[in-house]
């Protein structure tokens, strides 16, 4: 692969230099569902009275065949660029984990360039949360993670028991490291 | 074969706008991409399967398949 973007590495926006990357991931599949199922249905709409246009012979003037024409062409390319910029912005919405923070990095084409970090030692509590039938067979939910005066919820984690744990198992191993240095830091300091 | 020619200046223009659109969103993507930057090994979830040049791929059978598409609409529909 020899496009620069994916041979730099694990490498994203305010990443630390002492940072290791851990993993990353995008909300649940599920989430274009909707978008799609609503796309299908404007082609099937669009299909539907281009076709009864043709064998219907409804409409045999040629200034309303033009402007239907010019009607069904604006909504078909409208329901298929407004699905493009939804798939974009759904790959815009990254989670990158590494062993010393969370970024939630949100970005839209052209409106949105939001990221949030949150130290993983400082995590009080992590909660998934998994309501419904549909969440519960295709495996994602809720994390909700609580720090002293925050609290970042990440909708439609896929994998959500996966991820639960290892972030769990990344805050310990991030909490024995701040320790460390602490005690380390103390010991330095006492005659 | 006169009517048929008629066809032309609005193909025309809606193709270049397909064109125009579509360059601009892959632009405003590529952009805004860059500073994510996708592995491209991971474990295997789903998603590492859209690396850079699979994207740039699937924007540009997209705007093939949506030109087609206003062509053959127009082919079909036009008085």
């Amino acid at each position: 692969m020899s496009d620069p973007v994916v041979s730099a590495g694990f490498s994203f926006q305010a990443k630390d230099r002492s940072e290791a990357f851990q993993f990353y991931f995008h909300q649940h599949w599920v989430r274009l569902v909707w978008p799609f199922l609503r796309l299908i249905l404007w082609n099937v709409l669009i299909a539907g009275t281009g076709l009864t246009m043709v064998f219907g012979g409804t409409f045999d003037e040629p200034r309303t065949r033009h402007t239907i024409l010019i009607i069904l062409t604006t909504f078909f390319l409208l329901a298929h660029f407004e699905f493009l910029a939804r798939f974009y912005h759904y790959l815009l919405y990254v989670i990158v984990v590494t062993d010393k923070r969370i970024h939630r990095i949100k970005k839209t084409l052209l409106t949105m360039d939001d990221q949030e970090s949150t130290d993983l030692w400082v995590l009080q509590d992590i909660h998934k949360r998994q309501h419904g039938i549909i969440q519960n067979i295709l495996g994602y939910g809720s994390l909700i993670l609580q720090a002293q005066d925050t609290e970042v919820r990440i909708h439609f984690t896929p994998a959500i028991n996966k991820r639960y744990a290892a972030l769990t198992r990344l805050r310990e191993q991030a909490r024995v490291f701040v320790s460390r240095l602490e005690e380390s830091f103390r010991k330095s300091r006492t005659p | 074969m006169i009517v048929r020619m008629g066809i032309l200046t609005p193909l025309l223009s809606w193709c270049l706008l397909i064109l125009v659109i579509e360059i601009a969103f892959w632009g405003l993507f590529r952009r805004k991409i860059m500073q994510i930057c996708l592995p491209i090994h991971g474990d295997a979830i789903f998603f590492h399967f859209f690396t850079v040049w699979r994207l740039r791929l699937f924007a540009i059978v997209h705007t093939v398949a949506l030109i087609l598409c206003v062509i053959i609409g127009h082919l079909l529909l036009w008085p």
